[in-house]
């Protein structure tokens, strides 16, 4: 006599006896253990649990109602153990490896057959027993620290011969050249060949290069690609790195240490400590992006990576660059918002009476030496930068009509900014040294404004009115105001005339 | 790392290989199965025990998720007189492409292994 218990397996109701009920569920149990590792766990015991309940609805009949222990036992030994049919991962797919057989000597050959270039690597991981990605990885870690393993890899493809039979593998291999372990080997190369056909992109790629060698081509233009991949992002790497994070000074200009650095362009640009911190941190994150999105392409080249870490990777990767290019451009418009309105103020420097108003230049007054002529940068001017002041050349010149027989002489100062009130405090900040002795006007060509005012379009122009009929001499040529033969209005006979003086005093009228 | 080196240098022993190329066929065998004709996995695995392919049937389930994982396998369910419902098994497209392609290697496999035995 023996208790029954009511068990519902997938929809079906068996009545089954108590000590088989608990064998069947400790059989569910370990199976549960077994599979723990496995992708599609539930499916596959659920379609194990529909199996158990088909086999059940087999045993019973109008005479037999209730499944036994006996019955239970059987239906286990037909699905088996469940350490017997479930491997612990792709391990057990794994074919068989070197074993050290005291008295096979070990050769080392190449293995083109699975190489990348010639099989050095190839040769090397079966040689030592160990994957062939970890030699390739050491190469490469290698071939980047000093571009040693390059003559090495060579040295070894001449001198070494390349595998041209199994019995050579199984040399490299250092086992035993036995009827037994060629066998071994057949079954190994087998299993190659079917891990190869197993993915979609080989099988693709061996239906395309059935011929050996063109496949063998076609992986060496991959590795070389990867590695050109690989250098292209180390090499981008090496500036980002001194420019972007060490902040080394590369843009030339006169500042107090001779370069500009990457900050300090910002600097000179951008309106807040806020706008510099993002500008730099957006570049950087650029920059990293590109080189980390580019290490990870040159590596896929390299090596056949499919995984979703990868995946996820290059696409966070890829996301971080859009989000840096984004903020830049954010905080570059903000800052293109900052040269919105111009303002410009005159500022009247004198009057003076004279037959000719003669115009001086002088030159770079922070190089100035009265025995040279100094010209810098071919009198375009470099960004100075001292003591917290901007210095930059050239100052623009503007004749107009006098209203009487005088000359009047003013400064213009112009400069932007996001609203007509700052860019005025920043035209008012702006320096220009301009002086009248007698009938001599004379101008410096440089100028300076704060450095907290930003590279904010700051100009300067001088203004001279003059008189009816009388003229400018600059540097031995005569202004005059040309007659507009257009223009039949007597107060607006006279065309408007302007030049440039450019850092290095060299005049050009336009 | 170590630990890998170490799991690849293990010796397999003969059962295991026995294990792994009965393994690979299997795979193959079953996509033939199913090409031939929609199956429910009892259909499967009375051809598969009656040539000997496998021992236990526990073995059948997990190769069927993973093929179905790779999309070599499309199901659909359907009531059965006497039991549960079942679970019919067809080839994808992309399975389809799939057992060619086992097939030929399957024939290279083999004239292979003839090849270099009868020598």
């Amino acid at each position: 006599m023996k208790r029954t218990i009511s068990v519902n397996i997938k929809g079906t109701n068996f009545i089954i006896e108590e000590d088989g009920y608990e064998l069947l569920q400790n059989y569910f149990n370990r199976l549960e253990q077994s599979l723990k590792n496995e992708d599609g766990k539930s499916e596959i015991i659920e379609d194990i649990e529909y199996r158990v309940a088909e086999l059940f609805s087999e045993l019973l009949s109008d005479r037999k109602t209730v499944i036994e222990l006996s019955d239970v036992q059987s239906i286990i030994s037909t699905l088996g153990q469940p350490e017997d049919f479930i491997e612990e991962g792709e391990n057990a797919f794994e074919t068989a490896e070197p074993v050290d057989n005291a008295g096979n000597s070990r050769k080392f050959f190449r293995d083109e057959e699975n190489g990348r270039i010639a099989g050095v690597c190839s040769g090397l991981a079966l040689y030592f027993g160990i994957d062939v990605m970890v030699v390739r990885a050491i190469f490469l870690i290698v071939f980047f620290l000093g571009a040693f393993s390059v003559p090495v890899y060579f040295i070894l493809w001449v001198i070494t011969p390349k595998i041209k039979s199994n019995v050579d593998r199984l040399k490299t291999q250092g086992k035993a050249v036995t009827v037994d372990s060629l066998k071994e080997e057949m079954e190994g190369a087998a299993h190659r060949f079917k891990k190869h056909s197993k993915s979609f992109a080989h099988r693709l790629k061996n239906n395309e290069n059935r011929n050996y060698n063109v496949s063998r081509i076609i992986r060496l233009i991959t590795t070389v690609i990867g590695v050109g991949i690989l250098i292209g992002a180390l090499s981008l790497l090496v500036p980002l790195v001194t420019f972007g994070v060490l902040d080394t000074p590369f843009i030339p200009a006169q500042t107090d240490f001779g370069f500009l650095s990457f900050s300090s362009i910002n600097e000179l640009f951008l309106e807040t400590d806020l706008d510099i911190f993002w500008m730099k941190m957006s570049v950087l994150v650029i920059g990293f992006s590109i080189v980390s999105f580019l290490i990870l392409l040159g590596l896929r080249f390299l090596f056949n990576i499919r995984n979703k870490g990868y995946k996820v990777l290059t696409s966070s990767f890829f996301i971080f660059g859009i989000l840096g290019i984004v903020s830049a451009s954010f905080i570059s418009m903000k800052t293109v918002r900052n040269l919105a309105n111009e303002a410009e103020i005159e500022k009247k420097v004198g009057v003076v009476d004279a037959p000719v108003l003669k115009i001086y230049s002088n030159i770079h007054t922070l190089n100035l030496d009265a025995n040279y002529k100094i010209n810098i940068n071919d009198g375009n001017g470099v960004i100075t930068i001292l003591d917290n002041k901007v210095y930059n050349e050239g100052i623009k010149l503007e004749y107009r009509l006098s209203k009487d027989s005088l000359y009047h002489v003013y400064q213009k100062f112009s400069a932007n900014s996001y609203a007509y009130k700052t860019a005025i405090v920043k035209a008012k900040n702006i320096r220009h040294g301009i002086s009248i002795e007698n009938d001599e006007l004379h101008i410096n060509t440089d100028f300076t404004f704060p450095l907290k005012d930003k590279m904010r379009d700051q100009e300067v122009a001088v203004i001279i009115e003059i008189p009816k009929g009388k003229r400018v001499n600059m540097q031995n040529a005569n202004i005059t105001l040309r007659r507009d033969a257009i223009d039949f209005d007597e107060d607006f006979e006279y065309e408007f005339q302007s030049g440039f003086l450019n850092g290095s005093g060299e005049y050009k009228h336009w | 790392m170590l630990m890998y080196i170490f799991e690849k240098n293990k010796r397999m022993s003969l059962e295991n290989t026995q294990a792994q190329m009965r393994k690979g066929i299997l795979e193959f065998c079953i996509l033939s199965i199913i090409d031939k004709q929609e199956s429910y996995p009892s259909d499967i695995l009375e051809q598969l025990k009656a040539a000997k392919l496998i021992v236990v049937e526990g073995t059948l389930y997990p190769l069927l998720t993973r093929l179905k994982k790779l999309e070599l396998l499309a199901y659909r369910w359907e009531e059965s007189s006497s039991g549960p419902p079942r679970k019919y098994f067809s080839l994808t497209p992309k399975g389809k492409e799939f057992l060619n392609n086992l097939g030929t290697t399957w024939e290279e496999l083999h004239q292979a292994v003839a090849l270099i035995t009868s020598k």
